[in-house]
């Protein structure tokens, strides 16, 4: 069960045929925080921009996909660096933006590649990183269950489902008691991925607009409602919440998402004027070469 | 020849409006969120500039020839 700020007065539900099949064959509806109707079924899985995500953050391949995006996300990151390293050599006798449009074409791409890539060659970096530690997103969660939650469930993980469960608004009213000032971002059910069959854990979220992107969670006896354990979210993983944001630019409204679109094609633009400058050099080398021959 | 530290300058101001538009988008809100957008529009700008045909810098003829 989670809430969306951008969905007032909605709870998401995400239901599987049994507490332990396969969460990623869920199904999630909307609905109706006051009537408790269904409004609707999300289908997060088709359409366009899934599939342009699904592409985006693992290639289509899963697993495999994110790793090997992780690695070149990495070595994206050691080439900007290294394009850093070399502007200053580069531009011992030009000024900053300086063009020279009456050589030739490929000293003018060296140029605008040194421009553009210096302007946001920052930005590149945050968001060369913090894709890097998206892409191992998926690892860092279960480290995160094997090192923090397993011990937060201790012992009582291997009981058995109860019979009766507390109720949600209960376990909830809980947690919240615990966590003053925050609110839940989602409750994981007893049986599922980040609970166990005897425990609710819920996700407490805070209030502004850096603390609404971290997670405390509070796990929740699943017969009693009660507190069993809370703590604060490990290093590794608040800088990969702290990283979405900054990776995915969805935090500052739209003009933010306009400015983050256009920083991306000035991106694309750095990658491809560096592919004519290294063509060109391949280029170069090789009529040399062939001069060399006559 | 320029000295070193003239050559980081602007680098240097558009890695600080940079840092500081994401930071401040992610911790501030309303307000805050419109600095920002100046902000990380300033590399935006300066590099629009920069591409826009014919605009950006020419070679000064006291500089002498370029490489």
């Amino acid at each position: 069960m989670f809430w969306d700020d951008d969905q007032p007065g909605v709870v998401l539900l995400s239901i599987g045929a049994t507490p332990t099949s396969d969460y990623t064959k869920n199904r999630t509806v909307r609905v109706d925080a006051h009537r408790a109707a269904i409004l609707d079924e999300i289908n997060a899985q088709s359409g366009v921009l899934p599939f342009i995500l699904r592409l985006h953050t693992e290639l289509l391949l899963g697993l495999k996909g994110k790793i090997f995006l992780g690695v070149m996300g990495a070595c994206f990151v050691l080439a900007i660096a290294s394009g850093i390293a070399l502007y200053g050599p580069s531009m011992r006798r030009l000024k900053f933006g300086e063009v020279r449009h009456h050589r030739v074409a490929i000293v003018r791409w060296l140029d605008l590649h040194n421009l553009v890539g210096i302007v946001i060659g920052c930005w590149m970096l945050v968001v060369g990183s913090t894709g890097v530690l998206n892409a191992f997103a998926d690892l860092t969660i279960k480290y995160w269950q094997y090192d923090q939650l397993a011990d937060m469930l201790g012992k009582e993980a291997g009981r058995p489902r109860p019979e009766t469960l507390s109720s949600v608004q209960q376990t909830a009213d809980a947690a919240q008691a615990l966590a003053t000032g925050m609110k839940p971002s989602f409750i994981a059910f007893p049986g599922s991925i980040f609970s166990s069959a005897s425990h609710y854990a819920v996700f407490m979220k805070g209030a502004s607009p850096l603390t609404s992107r971290l997670l405390k969670p509070v796990v929740c006896d699943a017969a009693t409602g009660r507190v069993v354990d809370s703590r604060a979210m490990p290093w590794y993983v608040t800088a990969l919440l702290v990283s979405q944001p900054l990776h995915f630019g969805d935090y500052g409204g739209l003009p933010l998402k306009i400015i983050w679109a256009l920083l991306t094609l000035l991106t694309i633009f750095v990658l491809g004027s560096g592919l004519v400058l290294w063509s060109g050099r391949i280029l170069r080398a090789r009529r040399l070469r062939d001069g060399g021959r006559r | 020849m320029r000295r070193r530290s003239g050559i980081w300058t602007y680098p240097a101001v558009m890695a600080v409006a940079t840092i500081a538009g994401l930071l401040i988008g992610l911790t501030g809100d309303a307000g805050w969120d419109a600095i920002s957008w100046a902000l990380l529009a300033v590399p935006v700008a300066v590099c629009a500039y920069g591409l826009w045909p014919n605009s950006a810098r020419r070679p000064s003829a006291a500089q002498g020839p370029n490489p």
